[in-house]
C-alpha cells in the first residue's frame, strides 16, 4: 500500500522516492501546498476508488495518515 | 509594457446590488447566470431565475421578521450561498461571510465580535455550526441552506401585493452591507465594515478597467472579498455565465464543463497549474520539447506571428480550452509565471486590493499591462504614496471602518486616507508597483529604508533558489537562502554552494544602490517555517537558522 501511495506522491514533490517515509509530513517535509494536497487526494480517490470527504482532508498530515485512511476505507 | 492607454470600458452603472439583479434580468432574461453540478447533473439558473429566487427568499426572510440583523453564512461555495448573500443584503440585513476552515472557537469568537444573530450553513457544516452555537452565550437562530428550495417556495407563495416589503425595500447606499474578516493570523482578524456604496462602486469602477468577454468559474472561497466581489459580483455585472466550483477536488472536471475565458485566482492556484503542466510534461517525457516550443513561439511572437493557440492547445485544454485571461490578486505572484503563461497564450493580469477597499484598488488592463506591476488605479478613487512610501487610498471604495475597533480605526485612517500598510510607487504611466509591507521594512542605522520583499523578488528570479528571506542583522542586510533540492545535490560541497550564491548576490547587488545591497549570504538546509497559507514566518527565522 505505502509503495502505491509514495508512487503518487512523488509526482508532486521535489523529493526522491526513497526519501519519502510513512512519517513524512505532507506540507513540511514534502513541500506540498494546500492545493497540491487536494490534487493528491483526487489521485488517491481515483487509484483506490474511495471518497475522501473535504473535511477529512485537513486531518491527513503525514504519509502514514493517508495509508491508514485508505486501508480503513478501501 | 504592451500597447497604449485606451478608453475605459463602459458598462451600465448600477446603483446597488438589487439594481444589478434587476438590470441583468432586464437585459438578458434568459441568459444563464450560474451553472453548477448537483449529483451527476448540471444545473443552470438564468438571470430571471436568480432575480425571482432572491425575491422569494428575501420575502421569506421578511416574513420570519429577520430584518436589520447580522446574518452569517458558513459553507462551501454554492448557489444557495449566493442566494443567501443577495437576499440578506438586498433586504437591509448585514451579511457576515465566515471562513468555514477556521476552528470552532475562532468562528464563535468572530460571530460574537460582530453581533451575529442568525446563521445560514451548508449541510456539511451542520456539526460544526451546532458546536459553535453551543460555545456562544446568546441565542442564535440557525438555518440549513440545503432547505433553500423550501424557503424559496414558501416565499414565492407569501409574495402578494400586500406582502412585498422585501421587493419594495430601498437600499440606502451608505448603510452597512457586509462585514468581512481580514485574513490575519488567528486571534487578530478584524471585521471590515463595507457599505453598499463601497461594494457597488468597486464593481462599477473596476469593470471600467477590465472587460470579461466569456464565461468564468468561481473557485476562490466566497468569504473572501476577492472571491465574492470580484470573481462573482463583478463577473455577474458583465452578464456572462459563472460556473460555481463547490470543491477544489472537482476543479479539473469543472473546468472542462465551465470552459472559462477568464479565471480569477490567487497565486497559489497559478503555481499549482504551473506544477501540473510540468508534471504532465515530465511524465510524457516532453519537458524539453515544451521548453523548445516556448522559446520558438516567443521568438515568432516578436515578429507578430502568434502560433500559441495552436501549439499550446493541450495546455489551454487543462483550463477547458477557452482560457484567455487570469486575473491574479491576493498575494504577489512571481513574474516568471506571468511570462510562462504568456508563452502559452494565457495573459495573467495582476491586480491589487485589500478587503478594506472592497477590495479592488488597481488592476492591469486587458490591452494595457506592465509586468511586475499590479496595474493602473481603479478610476474614481485617489491613490497616493506617502513620504514613507506607503500606499494610501481615498474614495467611495474605502470601508466604513473596523467593527467595534476604535483603536484600529485610528491607526489606519489619516486625514481621510486609508493606510494600506503596503509599500509601493506609482510610475509615470500610472502603474502601481508594490515593494513590500510596512511592518517588514528594514530601517538601517543610516536612516535608509529597505523593503526585504523587493530584494527577495530579485533572488527568486534564480531557479536554484527555493526560498529566501532578507533581514537585517548587526546593521547588515542578510539574505538567507534555502537552495532547491537539485542545486543541493549538484553542488553538494558547501563551499561551492556558498561561492555560487555569493556570485548570484554580486550580480543582484550590481543593479542596486549601495544601501540596498545584500552584504552577506547565509545558506540553510531546511525550509523556512511557514504558516497555513505557506507564507514564511519572518519572526521565526532566527530560531531555525543553522
Amino acid at each position: 500500500m505505502i509503495e502505491k501511495v509514495i508512487d503518487i506522491l512523488v509526482d508532486y514533490t521535489i523529493l526522491e522516492k526513497n526519501n519519502i517515509t510513512e512519517q513524512s509530513k505532507l506540507v513540511i517535509d514534502l513541500g506540498l501546498s494546500s492545493l497540491d494536497v487536494i490534487n493528491v487526494v483526487v489521485a488517491f480517490e481515483e487509484e483506490f476508488d474511495i471518497e475522501i470527504p473535504d473535511q477529512k482532508i485537513k486531518e491527513l498530515n503525514t504519509v502514514g495518515d493517508i495509508v491508514e485512511y485508505i486501508e480503513q476505507n478501501v | 509594457m504592451k500597447y497604449k492607454p485606451y478608453d475605459l470600458y463602459e458598462l451600465p452603472k448600477i446603483n446597488d446590488l438589487k439594481d444589478m439583479l434587476f438590470q441583468k434580468k432586464k437585459m438578458s432574461p434568459d441568459k444563464i447566470a450560474f451553472t453548477f453540478s448537483k449529483g451527476k447533473n448540471i444545473v443552470s439558473k438564468t438571470y430571471t431565475k436568480v432575480f425571482d429566487d432572491v425575491n422569494s427568499f428575501g420575502t421569506w426572510l421578511y416574513e420570519k421578521k429577520h430584518i436589520g440583523k447580522h446574518i452569517a453564512i458558513i459553507g462551501e461555495n454554492s448557489y444557495e450561498w449566493l442566494m443567501t448573500f443577495f437576499a440578506v443584503t438586498c433586504g437591509g440585513n448585514v451579511v457576515v461571510p465566515i471562513d468555514k476552515e477556521l476552528p470552532e472557537n475562532e468562528i464563535a469568537r468572530l460571530l460574537e465580535t460582530v453581533d451575529v444573530e442568525i446563521i445560514f450553513f451548508s449541510k456539511s457544516y451542520r456539526q460544526l455550526v451546532t458546536n459553535v452555537v453551543e460555545l456562544l452565550k446568546k441565542k442564535i437562530t440557525i438555518y440549513c441552506m440545503a432547505d433553500m428550495q423550501n424557503y424559496i417556495e414558501i416565499g414565492k407563495e407569501q409574495f402578494t401585493s400586500w406582502k412585498n416589503a422585501f421587493s419594495n425595500y430601498k437600499i440606502d447606499s451608505k448603510q452597512l452591507c457586509c462585514i468581512m474578516f481580514t485574513s490575519g493570523t488567528s486571534g487578530n482578524s478584524k471585521g471590515v465594515m463595507l457599505s453598499h456604496e463601497n461594494i457597488v462602486e468597486d464593481i462599477n469602477n473596476s469593470c471600467k478597467l477590465f472587460i470579461l468577454e466569456g464565461n468564468t468559474i468561481a473557485v476562490l472561497p466566497f468569504h473572501h472579498a476577492f472571491g465574492l466581489v470580484v470573481a462573482v459580483l463583478m463577473a455577474f455585472n458583465y452578464g456572462h455565465t459563472i460556473y460555481i466550483n463547490k470543491s477544489l477536488k472537482t476543479i479539473q472536471k469543472d473546468l472542462q464543463i465551465a470552459k472559462p475565458q477568464t479565471m480569477f485566482l490567487v497565486p497559489l492556484f497559478v503555481e499549482m497549474f504551473h506544477k501540473q503542466i510540468w508534471i504532465t510534461a515530465k511524465k510524457e517525457s516532453k519537458e524539453k520539447s515544451l521548453q523548445r516550443m516556448m522559446k520558438l513561439s516567443d521568438f515568432l511572437l516578436k515578429f507578430g506571428i502568434d502560433v500559441r493557440k495552436k501549439v499550446f492547445a493541450h495546455i489551454r485544454n487543462v483550463f477547458g480550452g477557452a482560457i484567455e485571461y487570469i486575473i491574479c490578486g491576493g498575494a504577489p505572484l512571481g513574474i516568471q509565471y506571468v511570462k510562462e503563461f504568456r508563452s502559452f497564450g494565457i495573459e495573467i493580469l495582476n491586480g491589487y486590493g485589500t478587503t478594506e477597499c472592497s477590495p479592488c484598488v488597481a488592476v492591469n488592463r486587458n490591452l494595457y499591462h506592465k509586468d511586475g506591476t499590479v496595474g493602473v488605479v481603479v478610476p474614481g478613487i485617489d491613490v497616493k504614496i506617502s513620504n514613507s512610501r506607503e500606499v494610501l487610498v481615498k474614495g467611495s471604495i474605502v470601508m466604513l471602518g473596523y467593527y467595534n475597533a476604535a483603536d484600529s480605526n485610528k491607526e489606519v485612517f489619516r486625514d481621510g486616507w486609508y493606510k494600506t500598510g503596503d509599500l509601493g510607487y506609482l510610475d509615470d504611466d500610472g502603474f502601481l508597483t508594490l515593494t513590500g509591507r510596512c511592518k517588514n521594512l528594514i530601517i538601517l542605522s543610516n536612516g535608509e529604508n529597505v523593503s526585504p520583499e523587493e530584494l527577495e523578488a530579485d533572488f527568486l528570479e534564480y531557479d536554484e533558489i527555493q526560498e529566501v528571506l532578507v533581514y537585517e542583522e548587526d546593521g547588515m542586510i542578510i539574505a538567507e537562502i534555502y537552495p532547491n533540492e537539485e542545486c543541493l545535490v549538484k553542488k553538494a560541497e558547501l563551499e561551492f554552494l556558498q561561492e555560487h550564491f555569493d556570485n548570484i548576490c554580486r550580480e543582484i547587488n550590481s543593479k542596486r544602490p549601495l544601501y540596498k545591497q545584500v552584504k552577506k549570504i547565509k545558506l540553510r538546509n531546511s525550509e523556512f517555517e511557514k504558516n497555513t497559507s505557506r507564507k514564511i514566518l519572518r519572526y521565526k527565522r532566527k530560531e531555525n537558522t543553522k
